[in-house]
């Protein structure tokens, strides 16, 4: 029973994110110095929303899956000290369907994942704060807010 | 040629033989592969034997990998759909079959075992004499396959399967591996009415549903006035998941294997629905039905949970309540069974092919052999509070030899959080009752 | 709960994609041109038919097919020079036929020489080594399809799996009516120079490279991008110096959050110390 299927599940992902993903996107295992392919961690980026402030900026975001994945999700960090109201000082993402308590289910996969992520950006969750900064200035300092999260973006721009 | 060769070089990249191309339908939502021995929970969605039992939680209640809806019961793998599955893809199916029982084979841990040709045969065989009309015998021929104890190994296994268990696996899997390579490709698919009826009217299927005991109806085929747990007619086993919502995916398969015959039953379905004003009960009494079974479980103080141990017949996981083991069954997987299914005397063989027979002598679990399933259950839970609680008290309760009171006391303290978490989350429960398990528990 | 998992349901979709305008990028055509007279390839091509049947002799041949081209004095400089004498242009005609037909011949004993050779070592390697033979086969070059995806769709185009990427970048920028300068490739997040190949890059079939437009404003947009790293990186510092003390608080957080998400969403069922109900 713990014979987990993790490394399956996560093989035919990456076969189906190879054939088709969203624009922008990236979601791919790590490689391991020996260039062995440790399908167990993906490096992601996720392109900020056109129109919203996040544009323009590539946030990385790293995906640690575990052996009971699926039935467990997997843990999504952005680097951290990473400002969003919903995302930790460590840069764990917090949102429901990433909480094996609440949200997660095993058929949601590393592409709803992402875009997932990608609409948490702009649509913070003021009712689950991660961190202080982050929600302190959402909710009483627009400006400041708004002028954080440019910064953030430019902090992260396409790799050219 | 560009076309061509293009499909040949895939061809090769893919492996040994071209395989089907698999419907969106029949992916398993949690491997993402094609559905293997599927299984259909209750709120209707299809997933593979194992990825259904991988997803379960081995110490509560369990959601649909697909919507969270809750269940308690692990289903019985739906036969149809398997065969139909195998008819559709037949060199995908039998990939998948080969593949796991590779995984199986070296875990230890079987899933059941059918008999693959002469289940196909015969239905194939009926598919032929009936086209499309109902014919008596090939009906009750259907019925026959439907109602025989729904796992056929001991025409499989040998019976010497007590000397050894892994030579008795052996053999099963060489069987099944022969009669897979055996059985022909089948040039053209074609499926008949024969092969998708229902349990109860013997006519097509409209809007199936899927009991837990993997026996199909119509849904308005079922009706339990009196607010009762279904009872299959097939298996006379209980269905304890409330009332079973449509299986969309078989029904869009079926809608689209008989376009024709679907829509005449639509139109029987809704006239019969019209003359006796049935509404449509899919959808609420499900969520009642479950919510009030469980909390009759989780808030009594006195139910025993077992984690990790399910039960054979009914298939409730974890079992809550009295467990009763086998002590004759040699497999690694084990046998038990819950009280109820122990005390109604079912007669069925295990859930992952063990070879119990109702000779076995059956044994009643005491709540002190949970001794061993603490240490099992801190070893292999990942649910961090539990194991983290648990292990708090038993480096506290070890040194003193007292983990078996300890645990009793664990078992105590779960339900009693559960009700106080209840109480905060409905807002009925008064102060002190909240607060004393803190301090019990912090006095502890 | 309903609702919810139909909301979610079309994002489940992992239908292959279908190549839907499928441009054939073929050698055939754009190589004509450049290539050695279409005789000399073909009676090339003849021999090696005629020759042999096991597979990999043609890999073989082409390679040499190709040195052979280098080599060989090129028949347009014969005749260059013969004009240049001002003697009769049909006698010169007719001998530079001749010479080229001498060339042809030279080439195919070449050509067979060196199959015999290549057939030997072949048998004696493959009797050595049985198991070596079944990958090898390789009839031609390997194509693959490769999409092309930019924010508003995908296009798909048939390659070499070897030829560099120069060209269906340029195929690619001529096809979208867009300057090759302004457009960035990415596989899989990381840039694709035009010498790179698909073979080089790993790539299989039906994989997606991303096209992006680069903001003409690239090197104000670099500055402020690395005055902003600046800036950050020492808020940066702050952030990594307080991290322990943060850390700990967080995990405490985290941990009561998810708590209390667990009393909200499904509290009967999930076990936990009472003393953080408080």
């Amino acid at each position: 029973m713990s014979g987990g299927i993790a490394r399956g599940r996560l093989a035919e992902e990456r076969k189906a994110w190879r054939k088709n993903h969203p624009h922008g996107f990236v979601a791919k295992p790590e490689t391991l110095p020996d260039g062995t392919v440790n399908l167990m961690v993906w490096h992601c980026t996720i392109p900020g929303k056109t129109g919203t402030d996040w544009e323009g900026g590539f946030f990385p975001l790293t995906l640690h899956f575990s052996e009971d994945y699926p039935s467990k999700p997997p843990k999504c960090k952005f680097p951290p000290g990473f400002f969003h109201p919903n995302v930790y000082p460590s840069g764990t993402v917090c949102l429901s369907i990433l909480n094996e308590d609440s949200g997660w289910r095993p058929a949601i996969t590393v592409k709803q994942i992402l875009v997932g992520i990608q609409d948490l950006l702009d649509q913070p969750n003021p009712a689950d704060p991660a961190q202080t900064e982050g929600y302190h200035l959402f909710i009483q300092d627009a400006t400041e807010y708004k002028k954080r999260v440019r910064q953030q973006s430019r902090q992260y721009p396409p790799l050219v | 040629m560009d076309e061509s060769d293009h499909r040949m070089m895939e061809i090769a990249d893919g492996g040994v033989q071209p395989e089907e191309e698999i419907s969106d339908s029949f992916l398993c939502c949690v491997c993402l592969d094609l559905l293997h021995k599927p299984i259909v929970l209750s709120c209707g969605h299809i997933s593979c034997f194992w990825c259904v039992h991988r997803s379960m939680s081995s110490e509560r209640q369990s959601y649909c990998p697909l919507c969270r809806h809750p269940y308690n019961h692990f289903p019985t793998i739906c036969q149809m759909l398997h065969f139909l599955l195998l008819k559709k893809y037949p060199v995908a199916y039998r990939r998948r079959e080969l593949q796991i029982l590779e995984e199986e084979k070296k875990l230890g841990f079987f899933s059941p075992q059918f008999d693959t040709h002469s289940s196909s045969s015969e239905a194939n065989q009926c598919s032929n004499v009936l086209a499309n009309s109902a014919c008596r015998r090939c009906c009750e021929n259907v019925k026959k396959i439907e109602s025989s104890p729904r796992i056929e190994n001991s025409t499989d296994v040998p019976k010497e399967a007590h000397c050894g268990v892994c030579e008795g696996i052996g053999n099963v899997a060489d069987e099944e591996k022969n009669s897979l390579l055996n059985m022909d490709c089948g040039s053209r698919i074609r499926f008949s009415v024969a092969d998708v009826l229902c349990a109860a009217c013997e006519q097509l299927l409209f809007h199936p549903v899927v009991l837990n005991c993997g026996h199909v109806y119509c849904e308005s085929c079922i009706v339990n006035p009196d607010e009762q747990m279904l009872t299959c007619k097939v298996c006379q086993s209980c269905h304890p998941s409330g009332f079973p919502k449509v299986c969309l995916e078989l029904g869009r398969f079926l809608e689209e294997q008989f376009p024709k015959e679907y829509a005449l039953r639509r139109d029987a379905v809704q006239f019969k629905q019209a003359d006796l004003k049935h509404e449509n009960p899919a959808a609420c009494t499900t969520k009642d039905g479950n919510k009030g079974e469980k909390l009759s479980w989780w808030s009594d103080p006195n139910s025993k949970i077992h984690p990790g141990c399910g039960c054979d017949s009914c298939g409730m996981y974890p079992i809550i309540g009295d467990r009763y083991q086998c002590i004759d069954c040699t497999e690694k997987m084990g046998f038990d069974l819950c009280s109820h299914c122990y005390n109604t005397r079912s007669k069925l063989p295990g859930r992952f092919n063990q070879q119990h027979t109702p000779e076995h002598r059956l044994e009643h679990v005491r709540i002190e052999t949970i001794r061993n399933q603490l240490k099992l259950v801190t070893g292999r839970l990942d649910d961090r509070s539990l194991a983290l609680l648990i292990s708090n008290i038993t480096s506290q309760a070890s040194s003193e030899g007292l983990i078996s009171a300890a645990l009793s006391t664990v078992a105590r303290e779960e339900a009693e959080s559960r009700l106080a978490a209840q109480a905060a989350v409905t807002n009925t429960g008064d102060e002190q009752d909240d607060s004393q398990p803190t301090l019990s528990f912090e006095n502890q | 709960m309903e609702d919810f998992s139909e909301e979610l349901e079309p994002l489940f979709d992992y239908r292959r994609v279908q190549p839907v305008n499928l441009i054939c990028l073929d050698d055939d055509e754009l190589d004509a041109p450049s290539a050695s007279p279409p005789k000399r390839r073909k009676i090339s091509d003849s021999v090696v038919e005629k020759v042999d049947e096991p597979v990999k002799v043609v890999n073989v041949i082409s390679c040499e097919d190709k040195e052979e081209e280098d080599w060989l004095p090129p028949p347009p400089k014969v005749s260059a020079g013969a004009k240049r004498k001002g003697e009769d242009s049909t006698i010169m005609e007719l001998r530079k036929k001749k010479q080229e037909l001498a060339s042809f011949a030279q080439s195919a004993e070449n050509v067979l020489r060196s199959v015999e050779e290549s057939v030997k070592r072949e048998l004696s390697s493959s009797l050595e080594a049985v198991e070596e033979q079944p990958p090898k086969p390789r009839p031609e070059r390997n194509k693959i399809v490769i999409s092309i995806q930019d924010k508003d769709g995908v296009k798909q185009f048939r390659i070499y799996a070897d030829d560099k990427f120069e060209r269906l970048f340029k195929m690619y920028a001529d096809n979208v009516k867009l300057d090759l300068q302004s457009l960035v490739f990415c596989f899989d997040g990381d840039k694709i120079g035009p010498a790179a190949t698909p073979d080089a890059l790993g790539m299989e079939e039906n994989d997606i490279i991303e096209v992006f437009l680069q903001p003409k404003n690239l090197i104000r947009h670099l500055d402020e991008s690395l005055m902003g790293t600046g800036r950050a990186f020492d808020r940066h510092l702050l952030v990594t110096s307080a991290s322990f003390e943060v850390q700990r608080l967080d995990l405490e957080k985290e941990n009561i959050l998810h708590k209390s998400h667990v009393n909200v969403d499904s509290g009967p069922d999930s076990v936990l110390p009472n003393s953080v109900l408080h």
